[in-house]
């Protein structure tokens, strides 16, 4: 079912010098990675990517824009790659701008493979640990959505901290009702304890909190 | 046409015009005074012959014997005497009828025939007298002293003389025929014409004593006038004495010779007196004449002597502002100065002509040390340009040589990595370090082409072919353009003449060109760089054209003065160094408006025959 056979993480690589971009390809390939590159931004967006843990190395001058610009349309398309920069000739004020906008490395080239090949480590890491967390709030959602609108009321109000009496009289229904809601809450939820519960509110939250600010 | 008279020829005019009325004045009062003299010259005509009168009638009234031989004699004096300058017709008539009463007077015969004869000489003479004086103008003489003088002389003198005479032939010859009745009554009668004659003349003479020179009249004439009037009275008392005793004749004849001989002498006192009051006149006319002739012409003389000077010092002066001014204009010395010093309108304008040579000298001092200050501000504007220039070529460069190195050392990494894997990749390894090879080429070519370019940066003229300086900065700026997304066209003209130039300079010109293209294109939606060269008459033309936001009309004529940017972080330099370094090669550069969009740079550079 997945639209690509293999698991592994992919580098995605955008140069316009076809030498810097087939030598990166060759070196992280030298280690047993996948390399993907493009020789433009546009013929990045344009390729499908697999949804695999995955990071860019973006070299500053791009053909028509600048990487950090680029940097910045993708935070706006709500795509979030790990990037590491590479540039001829990078001054701190640049590195200081791409840094802020969550760049994991800004190399100055020619780099050691060392420093590069460890910011991909990172990179993929953080991407990975990005990739759980997204699935976690997916299967979340999933779970959510399976709620009746009483139950999601329910939820909200034990989020709270409210007892079943204070959330019956609030609701303006009895005890055993709100013990029947909350018995189906945590098993529709696969919450272990009512801490976990709490917590699983919580991120529901913050993601439609964030879900609304991109929108 | 007046006004384009040189100022000389104005002041000619003018003098000649004064002169020239001056000269008719003169010629008027000369021909006045003229008259005036004439008519004295004919005065003394008429009193020449009185004077010649007289002897006739001292002869007729002489007692002596040979009476009328004397007068025939004084006749023909008078005669001979006569002025043949003048015609004057009415004396000689009166003269021939004269010498013909004396003539006849001296072949008379008979008592009878020697009375009518003398009394008929005797008129004549009378008319003879006043017809000199109607013939000589003393009638109308004009000044009171001689009027009265003439008077005497032309009318009363003669007139009394006559009457005596006839007094004296009456009573010397009582036989006579003679009508009129008795010889007392007729003797009565002369004796009334006499004494009213006698009136006549004094009351001429006191007329002459109210005149001017009357005194000096009196003088010569009173006391002899006086006597002539006592022995006159004494003869005609004689006269009345000898009618009542006739025996009384010898006592009258005693008297009589003294009567006559006094107013002959009288007559001639006053005809020398006239004389006199006539040559004073001729004399006061003449030199009035030479006073005004004198004084004319002195006139005339000071009047050309001040057109003379006035001419000097109007022509003159400007004469020599003008000389100044050409002065000034061909050796462009500020310094030199009028010496003219007048308090005229002249000496004024050589004071403000000195004033503005002084503000001119001034402003070109001014000029000069701005001038001076713009080229030192110019040479510093480009030796910083040049420096900004050197160091974009060396990032470029830098980048340039980066990307391979950085290629090199990825491929010999990755080869490394290949190598060390358990199972070699040995296939993986030797391309990665084919690619190192390649790539350690290209890095090469970089660093040959940069030492061609700076074996070839002198600051020498050379003969340059301008496609491929063009083609080296392209080479430079690729990078830069690629970096900003501009497409470049060039339409290099295939056998472009040679110019002669400094290549690192012209390099300079297109590489700020260029930069300017991509800047004013950053925010456009199409990037389009075309770079053209063309052969043209004297030369060589290149046109920069880009698709930006192009120059605004209101700043096309002001976009290569240094510090006029259309940027907002621009210094507003480049482009004046470009022009800067394109006037050194002779050539011009011009900014224009490219429709639909961007501007056009149109270099134009001469070739190397119209190199100067």
């Amino acid at each position: 079912m997945k639209p690509r056979p293999s698991h592994d993480p992919v580098v995605f690589v955008i140069d316009d010098d076809a030498s810097v971009r087939e030598s990166l390809k060759n070196l992280l390939e030298s280690v047993g990675l996948r390399a993907e590159v493009f020789p433009s931004a546009q013929a990045f967006t344009d390729f499908q990517r697999p949804a695999v843990a995955s990071c860019l190395i973006l070299d500053v001058r791009l053909p028509g824009l600048t990487g950090l610009e680029f940097q910045n349309d993708l935070l706006k398309m709500g795509i979030s790659l790990p990037i590491i920069f590479v540039t001829g000739h990078g001054d701190i004020p640049m590195s200081v701008r791409a840094m802020k906008l969550g760049a994991v490395e800004f190399l100055t080239k020619p780099f050691r493979d060392q420093d590069l090949l460890e910011a991909v480590r990172v990179a993929l890491d953080r991407d990975t640990l990005r990739r759980k967390d997204e699935e976690a709030l997916t299967a979340l959602n999933a779970s959510f959505s399976a709620l009746t609108e009483r139950e999601k009321e329910v939820m909200g109000l034990i989020s709270t901290g409210l007892s079943n009496k204070q959330i019956a009289s609030e609701m303006g229904i009895s005890g055993a009702t709100v013990k029947v809601h909350r018995a189906n809450i945590m098993r529709k939820m696969h919450a272990g304890s009512l801490a976990e519960l709490i917590r699983m509110t919580d991120l529901l939250r913050r993601a439609s909190k964030a879900f609304a600010r991109t929108g | 046409m007046f006004k384009n008279f040189r100022t000389s020829t104005k002041l000619l005019l003018l003098c000649t015009v004064f002169v020239g009325a001056l000269a008719v004045a003169t010629y008027g009062l000369v021909a006045e005074k003229q008259i005036a003299i004439e008519f004295v010259h004919k005065e003394l005509v008429g009193v020449r012959h009185l004077a010649a009168l007289r002897e006739v009638y001292v002869a007729l009234l002489s007692k002596e014997p040979g009476r009328s031989a004397a007068a025939e004699r004084a006749m023909n004096a008078f005669l001979e005497a006569k002025s043949e300058e003048y015609n004057l017709p009415e004396t000689k008539r009166l003269a021939a009828s004269l010498n013909t009463a004396i003539t006849k007077l001296a072949s008379a015969q008979s008592e009878g025939q020697k009375f009518a004869h003398l009394t008929e000489a005797l008129a004549a003479a009378r008319n003879l007298a006043s017809g000199i004086g109607d013939d000589s103008n003393l009638t109308l003489d004009p000044d009171l002293d001689s009027y009265y003088v003439q008077d005497i002389v032309v009318t009363k003198l003669p007139n009394l003389l006559s009457l005596i005479g006839e007094l004296q032939a009456q009573l010397e010859m009582p036989s006579a025929p003679q009508n009129g009745g008795s010889l007392a009554v007729r003797s009565l009668v002369l004796d009334g014409l006499i004494r009213s004659n006698f009136d006549g003349i004094t009351r001429s003479l006191e007329a002459s004593y109210r005149t001017a020179s009357g005194s000096h009249l009196k003088q010569a004439l009173g006391a002899d006038m006086e006597e002539m009037v006592r022995r006159s009275n004494n003869y005609l008392s004689r006269v009345k004495a000898t009618l009542d005793d006739p025996d009384q004749l010898g006592s009258l004849d005693r008297s009589y010779a003294p009567a006559v001989d006094k107013s002959s002498e009288v007559w001639a006192i006053s005809v020398t007196e006239l004389e006199r009051l006539l040559n004073a006149r001729h004399s006061d006319l003449l030199s009035k004449l030479w006073r005004s002739l004198l004084l004319n012409g002195l006139l005339a003389v000071l009047s050309i002597a001040l057109a003379i000077v006035t001419g000097r010092h109007i022509v003159k002066p400007l004469l020599d502002l003008e000389r100044l001014a050409d002065r000034v204009g061909q050796t462009k010395d500020y310094n030199l100065r009028s010496d003219y010093e007048s308090g005229d309108e002249i000496g004024r304008v050589a004071v403000s002509f000195n004033a503005m040579l002084a503000e001119l000298a001034a402003a070109r001092e001014r000029e000069t040390a701005d001038t001076a200050r713009n080229a030192a501000m110019q040479a510093e504007l480009a030796r910083v340009a040049r420096i900004t220039t050197m160091g974009e070529m060396a990032a470029s460069i830098a980048h340039e040589i980066n990307q391979p190195l950085a290629a090199i050392v990825n491929n010999a990494n990755a080869s490394l990595r290949w190598l060390a894997q358990p199972e070699p990749k040995l296939d993986r390894a030797r391309s990665a370090i084919e690619r190192v090879v390649a790539d350690g080429s290209r890095a090469s070519d970089v660093i040959g082409s940069i030492r061609a370019l700076l074996e070839q940066g002198s600051q020498e003229r050379a003969l340059l072919d301008v496609n491929d300086i063009i083609r080296e900065v392209m080479a430079f700026a690729r990078t830069d353009l690629r970096a900003h997304g501009v497409s470049v066209q060039t339409e290099l003209a295939e056998n472009l003449p040679s110019i002669v130039g400094v290549r690192i300079q012209l390099q300079q010109v297109f590489l700020n060109l260029i930069a300017n293209a991509i800047e004013s294109m950053a925010n456009q939606d199409t990037r389009v760089l075309t770079i053209r060269t063309e052969a043209a008459e004297t030369g060589i033309v290149v046109t920069v054209a880009d698709t930006g936001t192009g120059i605004d009309a209101s700043e096309i004529d002001r976009i290569f003065e240094a510090f006029v940017s259309t940027k907002q972080q621009g210094m507003g330099m480049g482009l004046s160094i470009c022009r800067s370094i394109v006037e050194a090669h002779h050539g011009g550069i011009a900014a224009l408006q490219a429709h639909p969009v961007g501007s056009v740079f149109r270099l134009s550079l001469p070739g190397p025959d119209s190199d100067k």
